[in-house]
């Protein structure tokens, strides 16, 4: 078993190995071949070997594909994916359908794990620190493993345990680990709502977060979270955020932050309060709803403690701290009184100031008092974050006083993401002098990356990438899903879990196995006492493997009592203090993740960096976020370089001057300004590290403090060419995205697709027969939030090469689908965002067919625009008569460094320089449902094709089918009152692809 | 002499090539121009399903397609001719085990009625006979199993050259064809009867395209280019 997992990447399955479990997941080259003759595309390479499987395969058949169902560990959220696997390597990643968290949606950074799985700059074997040298050269694993077991045997009790956060079998082990070697274990995600749950331990007894209900919701008061983007469990919530718009009364969304994020974007009321100000606007509306006569539900003391509470808040004073008017957060008030169901709450960097914890006890009281808890608010099941930055703290202080001799990280990467603050590099460096003559390692990295952090260790052990190693998630009580691995590993790597094992057993110390899939197994013993299933256990394993994981939802339902702590009435009402050493200008910091950058753990992948910034459509930088006043007041134009510093450090970032963000914040995204990570950061590296400017104090529940430091912002120099992808800013009135009101009664004066009115007009040409299918694609834009996860499954699916930023300068990129973002006025003055992904149409009367020379573009009868790379001669005709700019044109032969390029998907042409190409609807699958369905004498059923955009996207706003199927989802919202065509109306293109109209409301 | 040989050929193949387009660009038009309906439309009629549907100069977008000359023959890499007959790391004889032995072809290219790849036979399946009965009667037979075995033995996969050499956006499917009833042999020959594999198609799209036509299956581009 292990020989075969430490086989590199050319070795194929033994036919020493008795074992078959790994044997499926191992390369089979019979297809290499012909993966290899993609990437060389068109040249004839022509000279090809074919290689057998040594041994037969029990479930792969060579030429279809194989999937793998496995949890997605990119953030703590705990999505179930479903791993497509062709000839033993993985090829796609996609949400799972069956778990009752992400439901089959995935986000960006879950999609583009396969990027981080192909790294072409990752650590391919144990390396070793050349003495004294910066540079790093490979050791056997037998000589890293004894050594670090040298050094672990020796530092018993002064062992420092440094890991991402873990739950499940991972975290038993690491107890474990920690207890035996006395180790101080820390855990460190610089994202994790520690606030949250500190809040919740003292209004409801239990520490951690709750698990909020955003479907069941008629009106969200949200102070800062991003929720659709990265905070918590995203793609949970933008599912059950979307399931509410559908509704007749879609759920309205008032959202308070600084800066327009995504999820601003997307609410209903975007109110832009003055930054630090989030505690003093809660407790206004707090205020307001015990003045309403909210409260009755609670037990006397509760309520009258609260009343006692905010009984000194003035509604005037909180309007003024917090620049949202009064009568705004009356009306927030009013409406989450009246409504049946309402939901308030906060997290994001705009909530992390040193208020943190009172900010997030508030909006527990106010869902106390809205009776939320129970319903939207559920708190027997709870996520428990166990990052501390107190830990941290301390660590850090035993690491430079020399208390620790060896310090092992794996899963976080603290140089680049812990403010600079905290002094971890000098704190190395001081516990490496000082434990020198022990002339053992001190720092050991587990990375599987050469990040900041491994640049200062002394031995790295590479781990495993997730797709190759067991392991297990179990976010909630009641959600418990498997990590397994879907291919034999591309380096010479090892688990994490096993390198622990191992090396326990090495100090002598051993843990009982030794192989951590069995570890995961004898974990998951209690949790198949606890299904009583019936059956052996290694049926019900195997069972539970295919299905991802264990679900019991009803554990998710359960109600819990409340428990609400004296201590909660007694939390500071202090807004977030502001830390302003040495900066005299007074500009308040606001670094925020964005649903590309994350925290920079996945800087290396080029797809997040080719995804458009979905509100400012910024490819491959960073940015700063500055008002038009602040930058007029210090000469800064749009793009220009701006110095962003403070005491603690400086950043160089573009400038990106919007009106959507308040005067007194300057916004950067975090995640950028890697020094060491790989080629694809080292572009965007130019663009400083924003952590660099936070102060090492952290919040009151010892969460990363985010927020609240003040810098001074000058121009700088150079010229960083940021590309903004989007043109205009507005769409006019050609009435490319479109909404209706919601709340409108008289609804004939307002657009309605298809309804507008007027006749059908004449047609010039012949009209196109779909005799047996007409393939159709549905978007609900009330269900779309821009975050861009359609682009990255369609990158994967569709060997689309990353261009690069110079590429994308000169406007030759090649993405299929791109998402266009429209700003607008609303009635009442708030501020509308339109988001509308737009991809090929497959017009019925295509401009681009006519053109073509070659014919290497035409309609075919079952509605697709097909394009023929093997007919196109590149005049690009095509793409200039085109009316929706969605066809790219290969302008140069891009490159996928090995072993990226193994995660080409073999059933689609990888197109050369010289070819036009653009969506074909994944045409692929549809062939291979019509394949299946043709085997079985049937035709293709209804939701049986759906392309990567329509899988992957997490609101599950896109629909795919045939619109001659009178019964299929298309069909159905081809009758939809909003449903409409882009431009149709104008130039009569008959798009097969139909909107539905963003829903909102007049009044809001 | 190679040029030359070219050139004149280029000019024949090309004169051929507009004579054969204008004549049915015009047979064409004319039958539009006959039919009232089809108005000003520069599109095909779609005829019933599932026949000769397509585009209208299907098949004639370049001229190596039309089977004149075998383009590759003449101009190609070696590999996409007709008559390739690449050396095998083991001389394996489908002589041997067909005639011989009467094996079916799908004992060992057992997918080809499962996926769009035909499967080349796993070491193990070789071994399931070479292993301990068969070890061959001459000694030239006695060679090559043995090197079989030392494939198995070290555990490394048989590099077989291949033999039919499909450009990237070609995309065929076995098991339809298969399904369909169209036997091993129309495309690649009496294998039976070849001690060393030969390509004896072509393999072009006009070729695969006639017999579309013939059958009046898909001649949609679709169908293989993606």
């Amino acid at each position: 078993m292990s020989e075969l997992m430490d086989s590199g990447l050319v070795q194929i399955n033994s036919n020493k190995s008795a074992d078959g479990s790994m044997s499926r997941r191992s390369f089979l080259k019979v297809l290499g071949a012909a993966s290899a003759a993609g990437v060389a595309g068109c040249a004839d390479n022509v000279k090809q070997k074919v290689y057998p499987n040594v041994k037969g395969q029990d479930d792969a058949i060579p030429g279809t594909a194989v999937w793998y169902r496995s949890t997605c560990t990119e953030c703590s959220a705990g999505c179930g994916i479903s791993v497509r696997t062709r000839e033993g390597r993985a090829v796609k990643i996609e949400g799972n359908g069956e778990n009752p968290l992400n439901r089959g949606g995935l986000c960006s950074l879950g999609q583009s794990a396969l990027q981080g799985l192909y790294d072409p700059d990752r650590v391919r074997q144990p390396l070793e620190r050349v003495a004294g040298e910066s540079k790093f050269r490979p050791i056997s694993w037998e000589e890293a493993y004894k050594r670090v077991a040298t050094a672990l045997k020796a530092s018993k009790g002064k062992v420092g345990v440094v890991t991402g956060e873990h739950t499940g079998a991972m975290d038993e082990l690491l107890g474990e680990f920690s207890k035996s070697f006395r180790a101080d274990h820390v855990t460190y995600d610089s994202l994790q709502p520690v606030a949250l749950a500190e809040a919740s331990e003292l209004v409801f007894g239990t520490y951690g977060i709750p698990r909020y209900r955003f479907d069941k919701a008629d009106v969200v008061l949200n102070f800062g979270a991003d929720f659709l983007e990265t905070w918590v469990s995203p793609v949970e919530f933008a599912r059950g955020w979307a399931d509410g718009r559908r509704r007749e009364h879609p759920v309205k969304v008032f959202h308070v932050e600084p800066r327009l994020s995504l999820t601003a974007a997307n609410a209903d009321a975007w109110l832009r309060n003055k930054p630090g100000s989030e505690l003093a606007l809660a407790l206004g509306v707090l205020k307001a709803l015990v003045d309403r006569g909210l409260g009755k539900n609670l037990a006397g003391d509760v309520l009258s403690n609260i009343k006692s509470m905010v009984r000194g808040v003035s509604l005037a004073e909180a309007s003024k701290d917090s620049e949202v008017p009064e009568e705004k957060i009356l009306l927030v008030a009013e409406r989450l009184s009246k409504a049946k169901h309402s939901l308030v709450v906060a997290g994001g960097s705009a909530a992390s100031g040193s208020s943190a914890v009172s900010l997030m006890a508030v909006t527990h009281f106010m869902n106390l008092i809205l009776s939320n808890v129970g319903s939207t608010v559920n708190i027997s099941s709870m996520r428990k974050p166990k990052t501390s930055m107190k830990k941290v703290r301390a660590a850090i202080k035993k690491m430079k006083k020399g208390d620790l001799s060896l310090v092992l990280v794996d899963g976080s990467n603290p140089s680049f993401t812990l403010p600079k603050d905290y002094g971890f590099d000098y704190a190395v460096k001081e516990g490496k002098a000082k434990n020198a003559e022990s002339g053992n390692p001190y720092l050991v990295s587990f990375s599987s990356l050469l990040d900041e952090t491994s640049q200062l260790a002394d031995l790295i052990l590479p781990s495993h990438h997730s797709l190759e190693s067991w392991g297990d998630s179990r976010p909630y009580e009641g959600v418990n899903t498997l990590i397994q691995p879907v291919m034999t590993p591309v380096f010479d790597t090892r688990a994490f879990g096993d390198s622990l094992l191992t090396l326990s057993q090495g100090a002598g110390s051993a843990l009982g196995t030794d192989s951590y899939e069995a570890y995961v197994k004898a974990s998951w013993q209690d949790i198949y006492n606890e299904a009583s299933a019936g059956g052996s256990f290694e049926n019900w394993w195997r069972k539970t493997l295919e299905a991802g994981g264990y679900y019991d939802t009803s554990k998710l339902e359960e109600r819990a009592r409340v428990k609400v702590s004296s201590a909660a009435y007694k939390i500071s009402l202090d807004g977030d203090a502001v830390s302003d050493k040495g900066a005299k200008d007074g500009l308040m910091l606001l670094p925020f993740p964005s649903v590309k950058s994350f925290d920079g753990r996945a800087a290396n992948r080029p797809w997040l960096h080719e995804i458009p910034d979905p509100v400012t459509q910024i490819v491959w930088d960073s940015w700063a976020e500055i008002h038009p006043d602040t930058a007029k007041s210090r000469g800064i134009k749009q793009g220009d370089f701006v110095v962003v510093r403070n005491h603690y450090g400086e950043v160089n970032v573009p400038a990106y001057v919007t009106d959507h963000v308040h005067p007194g914040v300057v916004a950067v995204p975090l995640g950028y300004g890697h020094a060491h990570l790989g080629r694809y950061a080292d572009q965007v590296a130019h663009a400083g590290n924003v952590m660099s400017l936070i102060s090492a104090e952290h919040d009151a529940g010892g969460g990363a403090l985010l927020k609240g430091a003040l810098v001074e912002v000058m121009r700088g120099r150079g010229d960083p060419e940021l590309v903004k992808v989007q043109g205009s800013d507005f769409q006019g009135d050609r009435e490319l995205a479109r909404s209706t009101y919601v709340d409108d009664h008289h609804g004939d004066d307002h657009g309605h697709g298809g309804h507008h009115g007027h006749h059908e007009p004449k047609q010039m040409y012949e009209q196109r027969e779909h005799p047996l299918y007409e393939w159709t694609l549905t978007i609900d834009l009330a269900a779309c939030t821009g975050c861009s996860a359609c682009i990255t499954a369609c990158y994967a699916e569709n060997n689309i090469p990353a261009a690069g930023k110079d590429v994308w300068n000169e406007g030759r990129e090649m993405p299929w689908l791109r998402i266009e973002r429209y700003f607008e006025e609303g009635p009442s003055e708030e501020l509308k965002v339109n988001f509308l992904p737009m991809m090929c149409q497959h017009c019925n009367n295509a401009p681009c067919e006519p053109v073509c020379p070659v014919f290497a573009t035409y309609h075919n009868e079952e509605g697709l625009n097909a394009m023929v790379y093997n007919r196109c001669v590149g005049t690009r005709y095509c793409s200039n008569n085109c009316t929706y700019k969605v066809r790219r044109y290969n302008w140069y032969e891009f490159d996928f460094p090995e072993p990226l390029n193994l995660q080409l998907n073999p059933d689609v042409t990888k197109r050369s320089a010289g070819v036009m190409e653009k969506c074909t609807f994944c045409v692929q699958r549809i062939n291979e449902a019509k394949d299946l369905a043709k085997d079985e004498g049937r035709l293709v059923r209804d939701g049986e094709v759906q392309p990567a955009c329509v899988q992957g996207c997490p609101t599950q706003a896109l629909s795919f089918g045939n619109l001659n199927d009178k019964d299929s989802t298309v069909s159905h919202l081809s009758h939809d009152k909003r449903m409409y065509k882009v431009l149709d109306h104008h130039i009569n293109t008959q798009p097969s692809v139909q909107y539905l109209e963003r829903k909102r409301y007049r009044e809001v | 002499m190679v040029r030359k040989a070219f050139i004149l050929l280029l000019f024949v193949g090309l004169s051929f090539f507009f004579l054969l387009n204008g004549t049915s660009s015009d047979s064409r038009l004319l039958a539009e121009s006959g039919n009232a309906k089809s108005g000003s439309s520069v599109f095909a009629e779609y005829p019933e399903v599932g026949k000769r549907t397509g585009v209208w100069n299907d098949g004639q977008a370049a001229l190596w397609d039309l089977n004149l000359i075998d383009h590759f023959h003449y101009f190609g890499p070696e590999e996409r001719a007709k008559g390739y007959t690449p050396e095998q790391p083991i001389a394996f004889s489908h002589v041997t085990h067909v005639q011989g032995n009467r094996m079916e072809c799908q004992y060992c290219h057992w997918s080809v009625t499962k996926s769009s790849f035909a499967a080349i036979p796993e070491v193990e399946t070789c071994m399931g006979c070479h292993g301990t009965l068969v070890k061959g009667r001459e000694e030239w037979q006695q060679k090559e199993i043995a090197k079989l075995s030392e494939y198995w033995e070290s555990g490394e996969p048989i590099p077989w050259e291949r033999v039919h050499v499909m450009p990237n956006h070609v995309k065929f499917n076995h098991k339809r064809h298969v399904k369909a009833g169209v036997s091993c042999h129309s495309c690649h020959g009496q294998v039976p009867e070849m001690e060393k594999v030969e390509r004896v198609s072509s393999m072009k799209m006009g070729w695969c395209l006639s017999c579309h036509r013939e059958e009046g299956t898909s001649i949609d581009c679709l169908t293989c280019h993606y």
